[in-house]
């Protein structure tokens, strides 16, 4: 992990975080029903409130879902990004509360039972009525299985890339919520402000991800190949940032190349083990290579995390040829030392043999 | 802001950050309570109907089974009063028909939108009254209109007070419920100034039709029937081969 890191759970900067959040939610629950109560006093209390809670975790759903993208395209937001975890439990217990109120107000007090009610009661395939009340179910379930696996413990557990996996469903749960709104509350509400919000929603989270998609395209392009040594021309050394990885795909792996200690030029993997956060968008800090997101670090040589740690990722040997860095396309085991190539400032750069 | 911001969360000051966390902690409560503001302020009027819930009351008066359980109090002037179950079920129609034409005290709470009176019956509460003044049966319009209206069917007990709002789609699944649970079905017809008018919706002959109508629960539609009153209800005898979606 990090060489300064403290193994606590809880650090000044987790509980800013959760105060600005928890605070933020009280404010909008507080103003939402005071306000409707004020506006409208004969609205039922209990719908009142499943309208503000189910509004606070849908705005809460679109911010944390923006919050990648925007981190990559303006490391300002990069903090947003560190707790995330917190926003996206709070986002299933706000869910539930939702989803149990109205459960208890629609569903509760007829012969059948209020679950099948919840999937059976309203269903119909016109457009006036579609049965929306499953599309949240169903988004609940995948909120739920995030947010209870959302401990590093099921991450270790149920290794990186699978929790990754299981945590893109997010986009799943998002897809159903936003079918949730529009067929239903959408359908009885009468001002147009509503739909245009949850339209400017939809283009938020889908434009902030085709934008930061776009920018990190010359990623995607393939770099000349030799074919005689198996090494790929990554960049021009010039063009490396002292300090600041290029990131690069290297046989379908995103990997991150680094220049640091004035003329060191180390190659690992672009994929943290935390989470698999974008190691390229990293720094240098340290004496390793850091992740933008929850800041685990990794020595560069050898793709280890410093003592106490134990985290590892593939590293990739690199040589340095008429001023281009060249990385060789098969990765070596994770934490794996290799030799960082030198750059030779009086020829451009060399072997580093 | 350096030109490179890099965030650590781990090694993130306290101290360094003081300004930033201010403005991001009163930042976020200014954006939220505007949010709120707003949207509750947009929220479509959700009715005016009240149910005390809680507030138990005894009632007294003549108990009419059909067409639908209600109850023409002795107290207030003859005020009538739509009777339910409570939760999402219509009053027992075995009970309405024994007690039918007979004064009757009864226990329950109170729903009202301020046209359509309605009591969530006490269960057990209900009983013969004898020798205490007779209220006169009510009758029914003899001659009856026929009408096509466009409308919503919600459930009786939840539009008039029970649920605000207690219509259109987020409603639908609990109107559903409580119309098979055999709470009168009813009308809802907007005026073309904005008013809402109520038709307690049967069957022709004035028997229940809440199975045939519960798929067009909560959809606008048209319906054709004829349109009769007792005691001040407003009644379409409705064909439920006449109902289209619109
Ligand atoms: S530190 Fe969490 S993903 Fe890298």
């Amino acid at each position: 992990m990090a060489v300064s890191y403290q193994a606590v759970g809880w650090n000044a900067f987790k509980k800013r975080y959760d105060t600005i959040m928890a605070s933020g939610i009280v404010a909008f629950l507080v103003s939402f029903v005071g306000a409707g109560s004020f506006l409208h006093p004969e609205m039922s209390l209990e719908i009142l409130l499943m309208r503000g809670i189910g509004v606070s975790a849908f705005l809460l759903l679109h911010l944390i879902l923006v919050i990648g993208p925007l981190a990559r395209l303006d490391r300002r937001w990069l903090p947003l990004l560190y707790n995330r975890r917190h926003m996206g439990v709070t986002l299933f217990l706000l869910a539930f509360a939702h989803g149990v109120i109205a459960t208890l107000t629609y569903h509760v007090g007829s012969d059948m039972n209020p679950i099948l009610s919840v999937f059976t009661t309203d269903a119909g395939a016109r457009m006036t009525a579609v049965p929306f009340q499953a599309f949240g179910f169903l988004a609940l379930a995948i909120l739920f299985v995030m947010a209870s696996t959302s401990h590093d413990f099921w991450l270790a557990n149920l290794t990186a890339p699978l929790w990754k996996t299981l945590h893109m469903s997010v986009y799943l749960a998002y897809g159903l919520l936003i079918a949730h709104v529009v067929f239903g509350v959408l359908q009885a509400e009468r001002s147009p402000v509503y739909p245009l919000l949850v339209g400017l929603g939809i283009l938020a989270v889908a434009g902030l991800h085709l934008l930061s998609g776009w920018r990190g395209r010359d990623l995607d392009r393939s770099p000349a190949f030799d074919e005689k040594s198996g090494y790929l021309a990554i960049c021009r050394v010039d063009s490396l940032v002292e300090n600041q990885p290029l990131g690069a795909i290297v046989n379908g792996e995103r990997v991150a190349v680094l220049r640091y200690e004035g003329d060191k030029v180390s190659c690992v993997s672009g994929v943290c083990q935390h989470q698999n956060g974008p190691l390229a968008e990293g720094r240098f800090v340290s004496g390793c290579l850091t992740c933008p997101w929850h800041g685990y670090q990794y020595r560069p040589a050898d793709g280890t995390s410093p003592a106490p740690f134990t985290e590892r990722i593939p590293t990739f040997d690199v040589r340095i040829e008429a001023g281009m860095v060249w990385v060789r396309s098969t990765s070596n085991p994770a934490g794996t030392y290799t030799v960082p190539a030198a750059i030779d400032h009086v020829r451009g750069g060399r072997l580093n043999e | 802001m350096s030109e490179d911001p890099f965030f650590i969360g781990w090694e993130a000051s306290p101290e360094r950050q003081t300004s930033s966390w201010r403005i991001s902690l009163w930042g976020s409560l200014v954006l939220c309570v505007m949010l709120g503001l707003l949207l509750a302020g947009l929220q479509t009027n959700p009715g005016k109907g009240i149910f005390a819930f809680g507030e138990i009351h005894r009632y007294r008066g003549l108990l009419i089974s059909d067409p639908v359980p209600f109850l023409v109090s002795k107290e207030s002037g003859g005020h009538v009063y739509l009777l339910v179950n409570p939760l999402k079920y219509g009053f027992s129609v075995d009970l309405a028909r024994e007690h039918h034409l007979q004064q009757v005290s009864l226990q329950g709470s109170l729903i009202d939108d301020g046209r359509n009176g309605m009591i969530e019956v006490f269960p057990g509460s209900i009983s013969n009254e004898l020798g205490s003044g007779e209220v006169p049966r009510p009758a029914l319009s003899s001659a009856g209109t026929h009408l096509q209206l466009r409308g919503e069917i919600v459930d009786s007990k939840c539009h008039l007070g029970v649920m605000n709002p207690g219509r259109f789609k987020p409603h639908r699944a609990c109107a559903i419920q409580c119309i098979a649970g055999g709470i009168p079905p009813m009308l809802v017809v907007q005026t073309s100034n904005g008013a809402l008018r109520h038709y307690l919706l049967v069957g022709p002959k004035g028997e229940t039709i809440n199975q045939t109508l519960l798929e067009f629960v909560a959809e606008p539609v048209s319906i054709r029937g004829t349109y009769r009153t007792i005691a001040g209800l407003h009644l379409l005898y409705a064909d439920p081969n006449s109902i289209e979606r619109l």
